[in-house]
């Protein structure tokens, strides 16, 4: 596992806007537009920043710069593709840091959904009578109903 | 009687007890009588204690005076809506705040001390909020001073203009009975 991602985050830029947000929201669309946050999204794989982010939730003691880290790995997620992140979101239960939850819920609320490789959608094929045929049955859009906080945090 | 919406907002209010051991939360309700969701934290770092500092230098040209230390306890919003008790930090609750407390809507030309002033987000979300400490005039360009606390930092007066939140979307209100 590469556990020195959080090297690549401008903390400074990043504790300063952890500093004055007063709300989760705030805090979330500033990381988001924060290019040392963009940089980790573009350069590792879901897979290295969810370990990452697994990685500091098990350590037993929080410093303010893992409290960062953990907030930009997040945040840099959300430029990942919704069907890469989202199951993996789901993982995480009982995290005790301040505004997790409430992180995961706003992007879970605003994420657009622009990838569909992970859906099988029903495609209406029109025949000459109009009335269309169903040729696949598998719909996994439910999947895509977008949970409540509480769901992770039960 | 609890409506949908409060046992909704008590159910997210048991899980961040859960979830959050370091905070807490207490009781704050509006006039109506609706509970607002709110947390208590209480811890502080080295670098929120540090902070005030390095943003009394940044926006020198705005800040007049740091007021208070870094505090944990509460946010900007807890200050303008629940005296400095806790952090309330969900755009719904303070819309249910404005509603419930019968704010009205002032024109910036006519704030008075006392009246509130509202940050939005591009989105938005209530992002920051403040007291007006005094109101528009031609001495100051018809920028009101205003009291606010910036996230875990300290309560600042300044000019309405100056800080990291969104000055060009902002509203202004007053309970007037």
């Amino acid at each position: 596992m590469n556990n020195n991602i959080c090297t690549y985050f401008d903390v400074n830029t990043l504790s300063q806007i952890y500093m004055v947000s007063n709300t989760p929201s705030y805090l979330y669309n500033k990381f988001k537009k924060e290019n040392s946050v963009i940089d980790i999204s573009k350069n590792f794989k879901t897979e290295e920043i969810i370990e990452n982010i697994e990685f500091i939730l098990k350590s037993k003691t929080y410093d303010l710069n893992k409290v960062i880290c953990l907030y930009g790995l997040i945040i840099s997620l959300t430029h990942k593709p919704y069907s890469q992140v989202y199951k993996l979101l789901s993982k995480f239960k009982n995290v005790k840091f301040k505004w997790f939850y409430e992180i995961i819920n706003i992007y879970l609320q605003t994420a657009e959904i622009s990838d569909f490789s992970d859906f099988k959608i029903n495609i209406i094929h029109p025949s000459f009578d109009g009335s269309g045929t169903t040729q696949t049955t598998e719909n996994h859009f439910d999947q895509r109903i977008k949970p409540k906080i509480k769901l992770f945090g039960e | 009687m609890l409506c949908q919406k409060n046992i909704e907002k008590i159910d997210t209010y048991m899980v961040n007890i859960l979830n959050h051991t370091f905070s807490k939360s207490i009781i704050i309700q509006t006039r109506e009588g609706n509970n607002i969701e709110n947390a208590q934290y209480f811890e502080i770092s080295n670098l929120d204690l540090h902070m005030g500092e390095k943003l009394e230098k940044q926006y020198g040209w705005g800040i007049k005076k740091k007021r208070t230390d870094p505090s944990p306890t509460y946010n900007c919003h807890g200050m303008t809506f629940a005296t400095r008790r806790a952090w309330i930090f969900e755009t719904d609750d303070i819309n249910l705040i404005i509603k419930d407390d019968r704010y009205i809507e002032v024109n910036s030309a006519d704030v008075l001390p006392g009246d509130i002033i509202l940050y939005f987000s591009n989105s938005g979300d209530v992002e920051h909020s403040g007291i007006i400490v005094i109101g528009p005039s031609v001495d100051n360009l018809n920028i009101p001073t205003i009291i606010s606390k910036w996230g875990n930092c300290c309560e600042f007066i300044h000019t309405a203009n100056c800080g990291p939140y969104n000055y060009p979307n902002v509203k202004y209100y007053r309970i007037k009975k």
